[in-house]
């Protein structure tokens, strides 16, 4: 078992690229993603976690991306009925995202809802079901399955469609 | 055309590139370490002495002031006695835990019409009341407002961008949505709460109550991003002192409170067991919230179990897999009958607690009756029964999850003279009858 500052390191040397990729799928725009791959592996490090390996602790991190990029959809929502009184400004990514999203395939991402374009990410890069979506959101599938369309609608032209219409799991009905 | 999953994966994969540059150079790797060991300290000493307060209720936006190009020395002075340059090396961007090194003044970087800005700090109070210029603010009920007045300039497609960002000891502890406007060239105005100490984007931080010294960053950007003059703080610092911050933002209720015991790898049959108490927070996940929080923890008595037949322990037991078989179908145990439950520390989707149930009998998923003692999850499988929990909103759709790290039965009760035993002159707290066993099986197999 390495010791959290090897993890680190590990992390740093080998998972950033795919970290990365998966964290601006999310969230659009280098800061947010930068900060959120940072944000998940201090708080996968930070924990006394029973961490074996690099690869575990990616996994990990991965799924803490997911999880708190969820969070800050919620959070964002909260805030945003917190403060009636305040004047909504318009919240711009950072100057260096507007060079990013200047390709297609940036422009449809962006153009899609936050919830969308999380859906899609869960989706295509980290291969969930529909199902799983749906808990991870407090969604019903198929309002998953209708971001599932809208992100296909914008992104197809693109990039062609995979024809792998909206369900891949098969699901038992669990009450704990 | 590649296909929508393959064509976006080399997108993705194109920028997670550009993202682990921006991560590898710099500092970012001796910032995270920074923020893991002062995590640490805070869960160890913070939670003890009650400090520790978790993200409050704000949208995370981490600003990028100049974004990959950083604000540089050696700008453009107008020659104006009110422009100054910014001397020393100041940070790529405004994020949490790393120094406030700007100086108030402006900063013009390109030789262009940049305009003016100006503004000025106030506190809306919940009533509605606004006090200019505040020096205390309620957290809660009261709310620091920065209200900003620019004459626009700037070439077509530029961008107004600005940051509040809360100071206390020299280093930002907080970070208001970045909030950014078109250049009209005209006058215009817009107000923008300052956020909360400790609102570090989605990281938790400790923001105690104190006074903090809030700033305003506004820069002017071209429409690739490149900045063309920088404004810090044109009204002065501000400084406030800010009370119930930790009433606002309250301790996460699935933060560790306990030092995690140190696990022993089963031998043969036996297994490294733990006291713990049940769960007493209302959840849809009880025993993953205490698992999450650091249970079991060491100050939890400890005994052994002995259990033959335990199988290795996959996602499958979530589904028809059992997890433990015993050849014989009257072998006795206390555990045995017992209601019982199956987590681990990470469980990819659905219902993180498998629910399983001694049966001789054929589960839903066998079409002979097996003739041994079995723990499953089979149709009418009980499971511990909990009353903290929701039952009513906890449905779970459940995949047959993929599953990592160390693997727990709990069982609802304890072999108490075994207890007594292993811990002579054992001091229950509680009725020992009310308490569970954790069991630790290994790692996920």
């Amino acid at each position: 078992m390495g010791s959290q500052p090897d993890i680190v390191a590990e992390l740093y040397r080998h998972s950033l690229p795919r970290l990365g990729a998966y964290a601006y799928l999310l969230t659009g725009n280098y800061g947010d993603a930068e900060e959120l791959v940072q944000a998940a592996i201090v708080k996968v490090c930070a924990r006394p976690r029973r961490l074996p390996d690099a690869a575990h602790a990616e996994a990990y991190v991965r799924a803490t991306i997911r999880t708190l990029h969820i969070d800050g959809i919620r959070r964002s929502a909260r805030w945003r009925r917190a403060l009636p009184r305040l004047a909504t400004p318009d919240v711009v990514a950072g100057p260096a995202d507007q060079v990013a999203v200047a390709d297609a395939v940036g422009s449809a991402m962006a153009s899609l809802a936050p919830r969308a374009r999380t859906v899609v990410a869960m989706y295509y890069w980290e291969d969930l079901s529909v199902a799983d979506i749906a808990v991870a959101l407090s969604l019903s599938e198929g309002t998953v399955k209708g971001y599932l369309r809208d992100g296909r609608a914008a992104l197809a032209p693109l990039l062609g469609d995979d024809g792998d219409g909206d369900e891949r799991a098969g699901v038992v009905e669990v009450v704990l | 055309m590649s296909g929508l999953r393959e064509g976006l994966g080399e997108w993705a994969r194109s920028h997670g590139d550009h993202v682990a540059a921006d991560l590898a150079q710099g500092a970012a790797e001796a910032t995270t370490r920074g923020r893991v060991t002062r995590r640490r300290r805070v869960r160890v000493g913070g939670i003890a002495s009650g400090i520790v307060v978790a993200v409050g209720v704000v949208a995370f936006a981490i600003p990028m002031l100049g974004g990959a190009s950083a604000i540089a020395p050696g700008a453009v002075n107008t020659g104006d006695a009110q422009v100054r340059l910014v001397e020393e090396e100041v940070p790529t961007r405004l994020q949490c835990d790393l120094p406030w090194t700007l100086q108030q003044g402006e900063t013009l970087h390109m030789d262009v019409a940049a305009g003016e800005v100006s503004g000025e700090w106030s506190v809306i109070e919940d009533g509605g009341a606004i006090h200019a210029r505040p020096d205390s603010l309620w957290a809660g009920y009261e709310t620091l407002e920065w209200h900003q007045h620019s004459t626009d300039a700037g070439p077509m497609g530029a961008m107004m961008i600005t940051t509040v960002v809360a100071v206390q000891n020299g280093t930002i502890v907080g970070v208001a949505p970045v909030t950014g406007a078109g250049v009209s060239n005209g006058v215009s105005e817009f107000g923008m709460s300052a956020g909360l100490p400790g609102v570090c984007g989605i990281d938790e931080a400790s923001a105690p109550d104190g006074t903090y010294d809030f700033h305003v960053v506004t820069q002017l950007v071209d429409r690739r991003g490149l900045p063309l003059a920088t404004w810090v703080d044109p009204a002065g610092p501000n400084s406030v002192a800010i009370r119930d911050l930790e009433g606002l933002l309250g301790p996460s209720d699935v933060e560790p409170t306990v030092v995690p015991a140190k696990l022993r790898e089963p031998e043969g049959d036996t297994y490294q067991a733990f006291v713990v108490a049940p769960p007493t927070a209302p959840s849809c996940t009880p025993l993953p919230d205490q698992l999450a929080a650091g249970q079991p923890g060491v100050d939890n008595l400890q005994y052994e179990v002995t259990i033959p037949g335990v199988q290795p322990i996959t996602g499958d037991v979530w589904g028809n897999a059992p997890a433990v078989v015993i050849d014989d179908p009257e072998y006795e145990a206390w555990y045995v009958g017992v209601p019982s439950a199956i987590i681990a520390d990470q469980v990819d989707g659905g219902n993180p607690t498998a629910t399983v149930d001694w049966t001789t009998g054929t589960t839903w998923g066998e079409t002979e009756p097996p003739g041994s003692l079995r723990l499953i999850n089979f149709d009418g499988a009980s499971g511990i029964f909990i009353d903290t929990l929701p039952v009513a909103n906890c449905v779970f759709t459940q995949p047959i999850p993929a599953i990592d790290g160390a693997v727990f039965l709990v069982i609802a009760g304890v072999d108490v003279a075994a207890v007594e035993a292993a811990n002579p002159g054992a001091d229950w707290a509680v009725d020992p009858s009310t308490m569970y066993t954790w069991v630790y099986l290994g790692q996920a197999g």
